[in-house]
């Protein structure tokens, strides 16, 4: 049986706006398996980037207990987190967040340069496909490369986990697809995990798990056994 | 090998190099001027410590009648008093070889060796020698001012005899840093045109004094305490007729000298200071603009593990690099400067700098006070954005803004059209940056209006003193007192067509526990020479019923009319006398006080008699009417009025100078702050401007949008502007008038309109410095953030 990589307990996430208090997360639990590719599929507010965030070490809850790799980072301070965050976790943005005034090279760079023993760079270039492009700006380059760039960047440092909010949101089917692929091809090939926020149902159809959030709360947990296909997906 | 965050450093500062220069040319400026003027006060400082300390400068000194030598005995057996010299010193008149009169001060000095005190510094030539008595030595300003050089001989007159010396060298004393001037009437320098050394014996038997002295020099040891020193000092040399006692410190000369010094400490941080109050507050602008267009990176950055640390160093060090930007070429220009500055004060005050130091602790300060401004300026707001939790500044949310005041007078908002409504709306919502050109606009146009002040006021006392209150052609001055109908020998000089005798005399004027140091020239009654008035600028006439008083002496002594003054001469046969104060004049320089001459004659014990006389007297016989006076052995000076005037405007100069820089800072001052936040406006709206041009609004309107907004600030910052001006003027006036000058609140109505009319060019003129934005690809930028 496989080991817990990340355990959620009962975790509730509250923010204070000008409305008063808003629930975003309601005592949610779940765990995820070490090397599993999990989806968290919910509509626009349901508190996935909420939840993904709290899983990353990027926020802590209000209530509740998260557990990665055997530590509670849910009482972490926020230098612990910042610790956590540039060892163990990865992360994949919907608008890619590049740093524009740094080549493709410069944006991996930036990361692995805080890591003792990062991956290979070259590796990763073309692993991408960007090996050639690698002295270029993220304004040269199209969107489905920019986001293989942050792939590049969270994938990079060898984290334990790659966390990605809307991976494919802005890309077209063709560059997504690709994009999908090389999460896939990663996880399968290293074992890292890879937790992909998303309200494509398409996108569930890789998973070896699928969460299933409404309104902040968990509506079910589902095994994907066996998952299908890249291939056959479509969206 | 280099990290990436300063790779991230480096373009940026390539991108943002005008803003950054902006900035930079600030710090330049404001610390060239801090590093200028610091050197000069370091190195004139040292210079002249070092050159008191080694000269031996005195610690007190004494004038009195005579002074016989075993008295000097009797003050060098006082403990506490390390050495003691006897001297005679009076003023004298002297032809020089180009046939011009002059009035030296003459020194004695020992006929062998070199003074204990007030040591003299040989420049050229040699000192005196046994084989000749007929050799003298001439401080060297006086020499070049007057072209004379070793070898030139000089004619003294005393006592009707004239004598001729040498100069044998020429020479700089600790005593006589500041340079004597040519004056006019009723003024507080003295009135020699420079120092002549002779012989002791030579002066003896010139000036027919036996055994005695009529000054002593004397040196402290440290540790005396010297009040009660120059109390029994005082008490030994009353017998002796004691005129007066000065300390190093009282004596004006001294004490202009080490204001003038001390000026370049105060000039270093005022300005160092308020440039970098100018440039914090530009970088504090820049660096939120800078944070705020750069969330995303910030949080990706964090995201991937940079603690906040890490980050605020990073962000910090860009202001920091700017601070460098500045400072490094301000060390070299300030040096350079501080150089000319330190050498012009040197020729002007015979400062013996012999090497110009290059004092590190100067530039370590610079850079110290450089940083931390810069550091100060942005920590707060670079720690607040940093401090925005990652999972928050991810969330790329508008802001929400609150709504409009306007908005609520529907009948106004209506009619407002869509770019006023865009103006409108953007100088409420960036209230930091409308208040920064606002303020900055008041301020400038103040500087500017109170420099035209100066100007104004200066030229307006310098005016009225010299062309309103003295009606003389010429002012002569005689090198001994003359009887007063013997003057009147002079009005036969063809030419002359008025003339009035005058009497100066130094007096100490009391009044309880005030005591004041004056000059009474005794003036004829209804003198039309002289025009006296009163602070209603009514006529005042001299009468024999007693003293009129200076506004500036009446203020100091807290005396009105009507009250009575003591007034003790410095001369030993003449004892303190109450006089009644008949009237207060009002005057621009030179503060003094007036008697009806034959009073002032009694008050004397001396009788009638004068010091000089005013003449009025045909334009065109000006040149004869000279040349026969300095045939009169008793005449010492003839100054005349214009010429007066123009080296009283050229004593001026540095205020001159002071005013020119203040104008000129303050047109600098509001360009840079209208052209800084113009850049900073297009940097942080050019996603939102790129939307209007989208919508189809051409690039003219963005253009007249930007224009407007500067354009009302600065509008509206006239009339406050206008106010503060007039108050920082005011408040000139108050605390600064009667030290040198009576300061008038003088502000023509063309001060305000050059002020305006040059705020609007400074408007226009940002604008077209930051035309370049009609080059800018506002919709590139557009796709850029979409993107």
């Amino acid at each position: 049986m496989k080991k817990n990589l990340l355990i959620c307990e009962t975790v509730t996430k509250d923010y204070t706006d000008g409305n008063g208090l808003s629930q975003a997360i309601k005592k949610v639990s779940f765990t995820i398996a070490k090397g599993e590719f999990t989806v968290i599929l919910g509509p626009t507010g349901s508190g996935k980037s909420t939840l993904l965030n709290l899983m990353s070490g990027l926020d802590i809850p209000t209530s509740g207990r998260v557990i990665f790799d055997g530590a509670p980072i849910s009482n972490y301070k926020q230098h612990q987190l910042t610790d956590l965050r540039r060892v163990k976790i990865g992360f994949i943005f919907e608008n890619f967040n590049l740093i524009p005034s740094l080549t493709v090279r410069e944006n991996i760079e930036v990361v692995t340069e805080l890591i003792k023993f990062p991956t290979n760079l070259e590796q990763i270039l073309s692993g991408v496909g960007l090996l050639e492009r690698s002295e270029h700006f993220p304004g040269q380059l199209s969107k489905g490369e920019q986001q293989r760039v942050a792939l590049a960047r969270a994938v990079a440092k060898n984290p334990l986990m790659i966390c990605c909010d809307e991976p494919t949101g802005g890309l077209d089917y063709k560059e997504g697809l690709i994009i999908l692929k090389l999460l896939k091809v990663i996880n399968q090939a290293t074992e890292k995990n890879i937790v992909i926020a998303t309200d494509n149902q398409a996108l569930a159809m890789v998973a070896d798990q699928i969460i299933k959030l409404q309104s902040g709360e968990v509506l079910e947990i589902v095994e994907n056994q066996p998952p299908i296909n890249l291939d056959e997906i479509v969206w | 090998m280099m990290k990436k965050l300063n790779y991230i450093l480096l373009r940026e500062i390539r991108q943002s190099k005008k803003e950054i220069l902006t900035i930079a040319a600030l710090i330049f400026l404001g610390m060239s001027v801090f590093v200028a003027y610091y050197l000069a006060y370091q190195n004139l400082n040292f210079a002249t410590e070092q050159y008191y300390r080694q000269y031996q400068l005195f610690d007190y000194y004494v004038e009195a009648v005579n002074i016989p030598s075993e008295v000097m005995v009797k003050i060098k057996e006082l403990e506490g008093v390390t050495s003691v010299i006897g001297r005679i010193s009076t003023d004298l008149s002297c032809d020089l070889p180009q046939g011009k009169r002059i009035t030296l001060r003459v020194i004695s000095l020992p006929d062998r060796q070199v003074p204990l005190v007030n040591q003299i510094s040989l420049v050229s030539g040699e000192f005196f020698n046994d084989k000749t008595n007929n050799l003298c030595l001439l401080e060297k300003k006086c020499a070049v001012k007057h072209e004379l050089k070793i070898g030139s001989a000089l004619k003294l007159i005393a006592n009707l005899k004239q004598y001729q010396f040498l100069v044998g060298g020429l020479v700089i004393s600790p005593e006589f840093l500041i340079p004597t001037k040519v004056t006019t009437l009723n003024s507080d320098f003295e009135q020699s045109d420079g120092i002549i050394y002779l012989k002791e014996s030579v002066v003896r038997s010139i000036l027919n004094y036996q055994d005695n002295y009529n000054q002593l020099q004397i040196r402290f040891d440290n540790r005396a305490t010297r009040f009660s020193l120059i109390k029994r000092i005082g008490k030994i040399i009353k017998p002796y007729g004691f005129i007066r006692g000065v300390a190093r410190q009282e004596r004006i000369d001294y004490h202009v000298l080490n204001s003038e010094i001390k000026k370049h400490f105060r000039i270093a941080w005022f300005f160092g200071i308020l440039a970098l109050s100018i440039a914090g507050i530009m970088l504090n602008m820049l660096q939120k603009t800078r944070l705020n267009r750069q969330r995303i990176e910030i949080n990706v950055l964090k995201t991937f593990g940079y603690s906040k640390q890490r980050l605020l160093r990073h962000y910090l060090s860009y202001v920091f690099l700017i601070g460098i930007l500045g400072i490094v070429p301000a060390f070299l220009s300030g040096s350079f400067w501080g150089t000319l500055i330190t050498k012009h004060y040197q020729q002007t005050f015979n400062i013996p700098v012999v090497k110009f130091h290059l004092f590190g602790m100067v530039f370590l300060l610079a850079s110290l006070v450089t940083c931390c401004f810069c550091l100060l300026s942005c920590y707060q707001i670079t720690r607040k954005f940093l401090s925005i939790k990652v999972s928050e500044s991810c969330l790329n949310g508008y802001r929400r803004r609150p709504r409009f005041f306007l908005k609520r007078w529907t009948l106004i908002w209506g009619e407002l059209s869509f770019e006023w409504k865009i103006v409108l709306r953007n100088l409420s919502y960036h209230w930091d940056r409308t208040c920064w050109i606002f303020w900055g606009s008041v301020v400038s146009i103040a500087v500017m209006i109170f420099s035209f002040f100066l100007f104004s006021s200066l030229d307006f006392g310098l005016r009225q003193h010299f062309n309103n209150l003295q009606q003389y052609d010429l002012e002569v001055v005689f090198n001994r007192p003359v009887s007063y109908y013997d003057i009147m020998e002079l009005q036969k000089i063809e030419g002359i067509s008025k003339i009035e005798p005058i009497l100066e005399v130094r007096v100490n004027l009391e009044k309880d526990w005030r005591t004041n140091e004056a000059k009474i020239v005794g003036v004829v009654e209804r003198s039309t020479l002289i025009n006296l008035v009163n602070q209603a600028l009514l006529p005042i006439q001299v009468s024999k019923s007693g003293i009129v008083l200076s506004e500036a002496i009446a203020r100091k002594l807290g005396v009105r009319v009507g009250e009575v003054v003591f007034v003790k001469p410095y001369l030993g046969s003449a004892y303190e006398k109450p006089i009644k104060v008949i009237g207060i004049v009002k005057q621009y320089l030179d503060f003094g006080c007036y008697m009806e001459i034959k009073s002032l004659g009694e008050l004397l014990g001396e009788g009638s008699f004068t010091t000089g006389a005013l003449l009025k007297i045909v334009p065109r016989k000006l040149q004869a009417i000279k040349q026969e006076l300095m045939n009169y052995p008793v005449v010492a000076s003839v100054i005349e009025r214009e010429v007066a005037f123009e080296t009283r405007k050229n004593n001026y100069l540095l205020i001159y100078v002071f005013m020119v820089g203040l104008f000129l800072w303050g047109i600098i001052n509001n360009f840079i702050i209208i052209h800084s936040s113009n850049k900073l406006n297009l940097n942080e709206r050019q996603y939102d401007l790129g939307l209007l041009i989208f919508a189809g609004h051409p690039l003219k309107k963005i253009v007249k949008i930007l224009f407007l907004e500067n354009l009302i600030l600065v509008l509206i910052s006239f009339l406050p502007g206008i106010f503060l001006g007039n108050l920082i003027a005011y408040l000139f006036v108050k605390i600064f008038s009667y030290r040198v000058l009576a300061w008038e609140m003088v502000i023509y109505p063309y001060t305000y309109l050059i002020t305006i009319l040059i705020s609007l060019c400074l408007v226009v003129l940002a604008q077209r410095a930051n035309c370049k934005m009609t080059q800018l690809d506002f919709v590139s930028e557009l796709k850029n953030r979409e993107g």
